[in-house]
C-alpha cells in the first residue's frame, strides 16, 4: 500500500492534472463531529392513536365487556410517550426506557406508566458483557410467534414489533467468533427472580429460575438451544433455527418441549379442571423477497397447549348462560367465572393452529416512503381469521403515518368470531425526538 | 523543483506497475484505496426527490476483513439504533423497538431512495464480483465485472477507474440480461487522513427511480483493529458503544 507521502505526492498530481473524477453537482458536506459520541444520549417518540371499532353484539367478548352497557361503537384516542436514554462511562452502560401511556374512549380513561427496561450493562471485553436490572430478552426466530421466548412477555402478533416490557433479571453473555464452519458461539446465562413486587406477573413467587441459550452460527445457519429451569414455572426446552436458503428466501423454525405445563380448562360438563400435561409446541416460516421488494412473510404456528374450538365453544356457551342469567335475574356469578377464565380463551391466538402471514410492499410503483401492506392471522381449526390491510408513510422527517384497518371474520362459536369488535379502524401518527 | 521531480519520480514508481496489472489486481486495488480492511466509517445518506426534497440519514459502520461488516443508524431520530450485520451473505437487521436481531433476504433493503443494502453495506467489490475484462480508454481503465453469486444485488458492473490513482470514476450496475438499474458516480477526491485519498461523494440515480437521486457522503474512515466478536448478533446491540 503507498504510504501517505506517496499519496500526497499523488494528491498533487492529480489536482494538476485533467481527471475523471469532477466536483459533484452540488455542494455536498457532511460534519461527522456534528455525531461524536456523547456520554448521555436519549430519544423517543411521541404517539397518537385514534381507534374506531365496531362492536361484535354477537360475540363472547363483547358480552363480557358490555353486558352492562351495550353499545354498537367504540370511539377511542390513545396518547403515548415513549422515552428512552443510555449513560455512558467505561465499560459500564445505563439504559432506560419507559413508557406512559393513555387509552380514553367513552366508556373508561386509563393512564399507565411502565418502565420497560432499566438496567446497568458492563462490557469488560466484546467476547463478554453482564446485565443487571429490568432487561428485555427477546428469544427466537418468530416473527408473530415465539414458543421459546423463555423470558418473555407475550408478544402481540397484530404489532409484534412494538416494545414490550422486560423483567428483573442478571444475565451474563459470552461469546466467541471466528473463522471455519462455526462463526460463532454464545452462551447467555439469565436468572430471574420471583418474590412480592418482584416479577410477580412472571409464576409462582419466593424462587429463583435459571434460563440459558446457547446461540450457534453453524454452516450459515442460526442455531439456538434453550431451556429454562425453575420452580416459577415449569421446566422447558427450545431449539430455533434460521438460515438464507437463496439470496431471496430465509426460512426459520422454533420448537418448544414442556414436559408438565399445568392447564385449566373448561370440562364438558362445564365444570373447571386444572392440571399438568406435556406439550410441543412449534412454528415454521418463512421470509421471501420478490424482485419488486414485496417481502412475504408466513409462519405456521402450533400451540399445543391452547384450546381446541369445542372447547372455546364450551367457554362460549358459558358466557351466553351468563348473560341470560344477568338478564333473567342480574346475578353476574356465571359471567364473573367466565372471566376468570378469559386468560386461557381470551388472550391473542389461544388456539391450537394459526397461520400467519403478512405482506409487506416496500415503495411499490417507485412511490418513495410508502408501504403497503396486508396481514391475515388464520385460525385453522375454526376457520376465522384477522385481515389487516395498512399503509405506512415515512416521507417527512421523524414522522410515521400508519393507517390500518382490521376485519374480524369467522362464524359464532369461532375464535375471530367471538371477539369483541368486528372491525377497527386505526389511525397511528409517531413523531420521533 | 526538486520536490516537483520527486513527485513525478514517485507516481512513475506507482504509476509503471498499474500499468501490468491484471483485471483482478486493478479491482484489489480499488478496493484497498477505497477503504482499510478493517476500519470505522461516518456516512451520510441523502434521498433528493424530484421537488428538492431531502431526506437524510446518518450511519456509523465497522468493516473487518473481507466478509464482516456491522452499520449502526445515527441519524434520524425514527432510525437512531437501527443495525445491520452482515457476515458473508448472511444478514441480519436489529430493530431496538423489536429488541433482537432478525435474518434478512441479502437482497433486502432497510432504507428507502435509490440505494440499497449492496450499497451501504458492501465490503470490497472483489468479495462479491469477479473481475471479467479489463481495457484501457484514455487515463481510464475500464473493468467488466460479474457477480459471483446471485445474493448481489446487480449481476454485472461496468466500472470507469482513474489509472492513476486507482479508484473507481463511475460504475454502470445492470441486470443479466444487460437492463440499467443504476449508475454511481464518485467525486469530490479527499484526504481522509492515515493515507486514505479517496472520493468523498458517491451519487447515483436510476432510471428505475426517474427524478430520484441519492448522495452517499463519506465524513471521516479510519483504520481500526476489531475483534471477530463485534460482528456478532450478541454483539449487535451495543454497536453504538464503540464510538
Amino acid at each position: 500500500m503507498p504510504t501517505g507521502w506517496c499519496r500526497g505526492a499523488l494528491l498533487v498530481l492529480l489536482l494538476a492534472y485533467p481527471a475523471g473524477f469532477a466536483a459533484a453537482a452540488e455542494d455536498f458536506t457532511f460534519d461527522a463531529a456534528a455525531f461524536a459520541p456523547k456520554p448521555l444520549s436519549w430519544g423517543g417518540y411521541l404517539e397518537t392513536k385514534g381507534e374506531y371499532l365496531d362492536l361484535n353484539r354477537d360475540g363472547a367478548f363483547y358480552t363480557l365487556r358490555h353486558y352492562r352497557q351495550p353499545r354498537a361503537a367504540l370511539y377511542r384516542l390513545s396518547p403515548a410517550l415513549q422515552v428512552e436514554g443510555t449513560y455512558r462511562q467505561g465499560i459500564a452502560v445505563l439504559r432506560g426506557k419507559a413508557r406512559l401511556t393513555g387509552a380514553w374512549d367513552q366508556l373508561e380513561q386509563q393512564d399507565r406508566v411502565e418502565l420497560l427496561a432499566g438496567q446497568l450493562s458492563l462490557t469488560p471485553s466484546p467476547r463478554l458483557s453482564l446485565d443487571l436490572g429490568k432487561k428485555v430478552y427477546r428469544w427466537g426466530t418468530g416473527y408473530a410467534f415465539n414458543p421459546v421466548g423463555f423470558v418473555e412477555r407475550p408478544k402481540d402478533p397484530d404489532n409484534p414489533e412494538d416494545s414490550r416490557e422486560g423483567y428483573l433479571t442478571a444475565g451474563l453473555e459470552l461469546t466467541t467468533s471466528g473463522a471455519g464452519r462455526l462463526r460463532t458461539a454464545s452462551l447467555s446465562l439469565v436468572t430471574l427472580p420471583v418474590a412480592q413486587g418482584i416479577n410477580e406477573d412472571f409464576g409462582a413467587a419466593d424462587h429463583y429460575n435459571l434460563a440459558a441459550k446457547l446461540y450457534l452460527l453453524y454452516r450459515d445457519t442460526d442455531i439456538s438451544l434453550l431451556g429454562f429451569t425453575g420452580d416459577s414455572r415449569s421446566t422447558r426446552f427450545g431449539v430455533a433455527m434460521a438460515r438464507n436458503l437463496w439470496p431471496h428466501l430465509a426460512i426459520h423454525g422454533e420448537l418448544a418441549h414442556i414436559p408438565s405445563q399445568s392447564y385449566r380448562m373448561l370440562a364438558v360438563d362445564g365444570s373447571t379442571v386444572t392440571g399438568t400435561a406435556a406439550s410441543t409446541s412449534y412454528l415454521l416460516g418463512l421470509r421471501y423477497l420478490t424482485a419488486q421488494q414485496l417481502t412475504i412473510i408466513t409462519e405456521f404456528y402450533h400451540n399445543d397447549g391452547g384450546y381446541r374450538p369445542d372447547e372455546g365453544r364450551r367457554f362460549q356457551r358459558l358466557v351466553a348462560t351468563g348473560h341470560r342469567q344477568y338478564q333473567d335475574t342480574g346475578t353476574t356469578a356465571t359471567l364473573e367465572r367466565a372471566a376468570a377464565l378469559a386468560s386461557r380463551y381470551g388472550r391473542p391466538q389461544g388456539g391450537r393452529d394459526y397461520l400467519y402471514t403478512r405482506l409487506s410492499w416496500k415503495e411499490p410503483a417507485d412511490t418513495l416512503y410508502f408501504t403497503p401492506a396486508f396481514t391475515v392471522i388464520a385460525n385453522l381449526d375454526d376457520h376465522s381469521a384477522s385481515l389487516s390491510p395498512e399503509l405506512t408513510y415515512t416521507g417527512f422527517a421523524d414522522w410515521e403515518a400508519r393507517l390500518r384497518f382490521t376485519l374480524l371474520t369467522g362464524g359464532g362459536g369461532s375464535e375471530y368470531g367471538e371477539k369483541a369488535n368486528r372491525h377497527r379502524l386505526e389511525l397511528r401518527l409517531r413523531r420521533f425526538f | 523543483m526538486l520536490r516537483l521531480f520527486i513527485v513525478f519520480w514517485v507516481v512513475g514508481l506507482t504509476a509503471s506497475p498499474a500499468a501490468a496489472l491484471t483485471a483482478a489486481e486493478v479491482l484489489a486495488r480499488v478496493d484497498r484505496n477505497l477503504q482499510p480492511e478493517s476500519a470505522e466509517m461516518y456516512r451520510q445518506l441523502i434521498n433528493i426527490e424530484p421537488d428538492g426534497s431531502r431526506k437524510e440519514f446518518v450511519l456509523y459502520s465497522l468493516r473487518k476483513g473481507r466478509d464482516r461488516t456491522v452499520a449502526l443508524f445515527l441519524s434520524p431520530a425514527s432510525e437512531k439504533g437501527r443495525a445491520t450485520l452482515r457476515q458473508d451473505d448472511n444478514m441480519w437487521l436489529y430493530i431496538p423497538e423489536v429488541g433482537r436481531p432478525i435474518r434478512i433476504t441479502s437482497l433486502q433493503s432497510v432504507v428507502g431512495g435509490v440505494f440499497n443494502n449492496a450499497d451501504i453495506m458492501r465490503l470490497d467489490y472483489q468479495s462479491e464480483y469477479e473481475a471479467l475484462e479489463l481495457t484501457t480508454e484514455g487515463d481510464e481503465y475500464h473493468l467488466e465485472l460479474k457477480a459471483r453469486s446471485g445474493a448481489v444485488a446487480y449481476d454485472r458492473l461496468t466500472m470507469r477507474v482513474d489509472r492513476e490513482a486507482l479508484l473507481p470514476i463511475e460504475i454502470e450496475c445492470r441486470t443479466a440480461d444487460g437492463m440499467l438499474i443504476k449508475t454511481l458516480r464518485y467525486s469530490e477526491l479527499k484526504d481522509f487522513g492515515n493515507g486514505i485519498f479517496r472520493p468523498s461523494v458517491l451519487e447515483t440515480e436510476s432510471p428505475l427511480y426517474q427524478g430520484y437521486r441519492s448522495v452517499m457522503i463519506w465524513g471521516r474512515i479510519t483504520p481500526r483493529e476489531l475483534a471477530d466478536e463485534v460482528f456478532t448478533l450478541s454483539y449487535l446491540p451495543r454497536i453504538e458503544e464503540l464510538r
